[in-house]
């Protein structure tokens, strides 16, 4: 949509370079050349957070993209830095002396033409013979590869690989998607390979999609084909903002503050109306249109949490009415365990997300506020600048796309982690609901860890599980004895020994598993004794008794090994003072070097106190055939 | 706003110069930004200022003020 005058003049009076951003965003708002100059020099002047660096090989024309790049850069305050590698050069600038490694980017733009992979490209698809289409698939993902290989071998900072797409339609027209040689299938499978290469092969390296760019453009309005046969530059100034949108996107996942948590409003954002006065059957959420809109944008915030994000629920109402929509409305698609945190009540917002901030130990910085209220969204823009405030539209019909554009919401790795996080905040909070629940009617916190009906798991050498185990010594900080760092080789190393023995335990209760959470490394130093070099746990299962638990599992196992003495030590680093008083509160005596001992025999005391005392119920290693 | 303070400052922005730098008489030859690469944006920011769709074999003979300005009255007399 064209930005007219006067919407022109209100967004250069804005002070806030995040409303700008969300502003276009919403209203898809597409600038001309002359809108985007003057729209970077005023947000340039708001101030920047700070340089991206930014390499570009090309094989075609790119140097026209640079205005766009500029302002892309400007809306996400970033300020610009850019290197175009001499024109038609690829590999020969993935050397440590080529201009591009001399501009040290943080981003390298890497603009290829399917010809650059392969001379089959030249001719239409229909034209190969079939039995060569695998072996040109094959040979083409190989010379990929191949080149980008080299840049990230000789580069630093992150990789963008992009391949131009067709820009007429497929060689077989309308039919192509039904013929044996469909050009559009065999693309598609190609792109497919190489972007699963890509992630499985190289680190540090994106696959931008841009067939995904040409769909929201359109291809008749991504290309313009006089740029193209008149100076070798393919796309039209709607093509070229998307890719420079594109590109910043990654250059924003990687360099500005991660959001992680999207807080939503709930009366006209999840649903049209107010719950309490409309009450559930008079709110629009539903099939019937304005309510359908509002059931689309439940979906969009489900996929965002499918990125990883964590959602959370502020808002103003009764408790009670809003329980109702997400416990029986028929059309609510976000439910209670879909909320890491929730705030209804009549408190001020800003407030509620500080203490949603606390109660999830993130930082405001990586908050996105969505509301629908001019009030709520100025006040979180005024008391809480770092929160990134998203104004619901108020066209119900706009507001599905509303979080789309959103550079700080898209990501470039996903892991089975990430998705797990969210997964973990709301099994944690229904925990804490059933611990307050117990303990308003009396129950101890005992009553409250009998009720998890907690299984764990220890496990013991179990060579399928390094990586984790690699990554948690890598990354765990806090419940840490000895902060020992170690790499999957260093694990498999000690894993093979038969002088070490590697524990690792996972935990599982009633609201769901925890995977594996905690490694202990036991090192035998003589015939009977031996040293606990590393004892560590994920934060995320503390309080729940099962580092004694553990503990006392390990001892157990030792003691059938022959082991009588068992040594340890902490080891203070800034941030593990929470183990301080582990090793003495669980049956160790200090041994006068600063080191621990406990002696295995002694049951009366922790470290010996016998596995039935925990509210866990406990499996392996000792039941195991490894005994 | 005369045509020409509107091409003044369309080419001014696109070629990133204070807007005096472009005079009524001043053409691609003198100005040193004023190259192919500049001279596609001045082209692109023509169109989307003045709403037209312009024939790329045209580009080449707009290469000073004066010709911009007389190929603008022309397309706005048709």
């Amino acid at each position: 949509m064209k930005i007219s005058d006067n919407q022109f003049e209100k967004l250069l009076a804005l002070q806030s370079a995040q409303e700008i951003k969300s502003i276009l965003a919403l209203r898809g708002m597409a600038p001309t050349l002359q809108q985007a100059g003057k729209l970077r020099q005023h947000l340039a002047s708001l101030g920047t957070a700070r340089t991206l660096r930014v390499g570009i090989v090309h094989t075609y024309t790119s140097e026209l993209l640079d205005p766009w790049l500029h302002f892309s850069a400007a809306l996400n305050q970033f300020d610009l830095d850019l290197y175009h590698a001499p024109y038609g050069t690829t590999v020969q600038e993935a050397t440590s002396d080529s201009g591009l490694s001399r501009h040290n980017p943080d981003l390298t733009l890497l603009l290829l033409t399917r010809e650059d992979l392969h001379p089959a490209f030249q001719v239409p698809a229909a034209c190969i013979k079939a039995e060569d289409k695998q072996d040109i698939a094959e040979q083409a993902a190989k010379t990929l590869l191949g080149i980008v290989r080299q840049f990230r071998d000789t580069v630093g900072g992150h990789i963008v690989v992009t391949l131009l797409p067709e820009q007429t339609p497929p060689g077989l027209g309308l039919y192509d998607v039904m013929a044996e040689q469909s050009e559009t299938r065999w693309w598609h499978g190609i792109k497919a390979d190489i972007a699963i290469r890509i992630r499985e092969e190289l680190s540090g390296v994106s696959f931008l999609d841009m067939d995904q760019l040409v769909m929201q453009v359109g291809r008749d309005n991504f290309f313009d084909p006089r740029l193209w046969y008149s100076s070798v530059f393919p796309f039209s100034s709607d093509g070229a903002l998307a890719i420079c949108n594109a590109v910043t996107s990654i250059g924003a996942s990687l360099h500005l503050t991660k959001a992680k948590v999207i807080v939503v409003d709930a009366d006209n954002t999840l649903w049209g109306g107010v719950i309490g006065e409309d009450g559930i059957d008079g709110i629009a959420l539903g099939p019937e249109h304005p309510g359908r809109a509002f059931v689309d944008f439940q979906k969009r915030l489900l996929s965002l949490q499918q990125r990883g994000f964590i959602l959370a629920l502020c808002s103003k109402n009764n408790p009670e009415d809003l329980n109702e929509v997400l416990l029986s409305h028929p059309h609510q698609l976000l439910k209670n365990e879909h909320f890491a945190a929730q705030r209804v009540n009549w408190l001020p917002k800003p407030d509620n997300l500080q203490s949603i901030a606390e109660e999830l130990n993130l930082g405001l910085d990586s908050f996105v506020f969505v509301d629908d209220s001019d009030y709520e969204c100025s006040a979180v823009r005024h008391s809480l600048p770092a929160v990134d405030v998203i104004q619901v539209p108020s066209r119900p019909t706009d507001i599905p796309a509303c979080l789309d554009a959103l550079a700080r919401l898209e990501i470039v790795s996903l892991t089975a982690e990430d998705l797990e996080k969210t997964v973990m905040y709301a099994q944690e909070r229904m925990r804490k609901t059933q611990r307050e629940q117990l303990s308003e009617t009396g129950g101890s916190i005992d009553d409250y860890l009998r009720s998890l009906n907690m299984k764990m798991s220890v496990r013991l050498d179990d060579t399928a599980s390094v990586a984790r185990l690699a990554q948690l010594t890598q990354k765990t900080n806090q419940f840490n004895l000895t902060t020992r760092r170690y790499t999957e080789k260093d694990i498999t190393g000690m894993i093979t020994s038969e002088r070490f023995f590697v524990y690792h335990f996972s935990l599982a209760d009633n609201f769901g598993s925890s995977g594996i959470v905690g490694l202990a490394i036991v090192e035998l130093s003589a015939a009977n004794k031996a040293r606990l070099d590393t004892f560590l746990m994920s934060c995320r299962v503390i309080g729940r008794m099962a580092e004694q638990a553990f503990l006392s599992r390990v001892v157990k196992h030792l003691k059938t090994r022959g082991i009588e003495q068992l040594s340890a030590e902490y080891i203070p680093t800034r941030k593990n003072v929470l183990v301080e008083n582990f090793l003495p509160d669980n049956g160790f005596q200090t041994s006068g070097d600063g080191g621990y001992t406990t002696c295995l025999g002694n049951t009366a005391s922790g470290a010996g106190a016998p596995a039935d005392d925990f509210p866990i119920t406990i499996e392996g290693p000792v039941q195991d055939e490894h005994i | 706003m005369s045509t020409f303070k509107q091409l003044q400052e369309i080419m001014a922005s696109a070629l990133e110069l204070p807007t005096d730098a472009i005079r009524e008489n001043s053409t691609m030859e003198e100005i040193e930004e004023w190259d192919s690469l500049g001279h596609v944006h001045i082209m692109v920011a023509l169109e989307q200022a003045f709403d037209l769709y312009m024939d790329v074999d045209d580009f080449a003979e707009l290469d000073s003020v004066p010709a911009i300005l007389q190929y603008l009255a022309a397309e706005h007399a048709a």
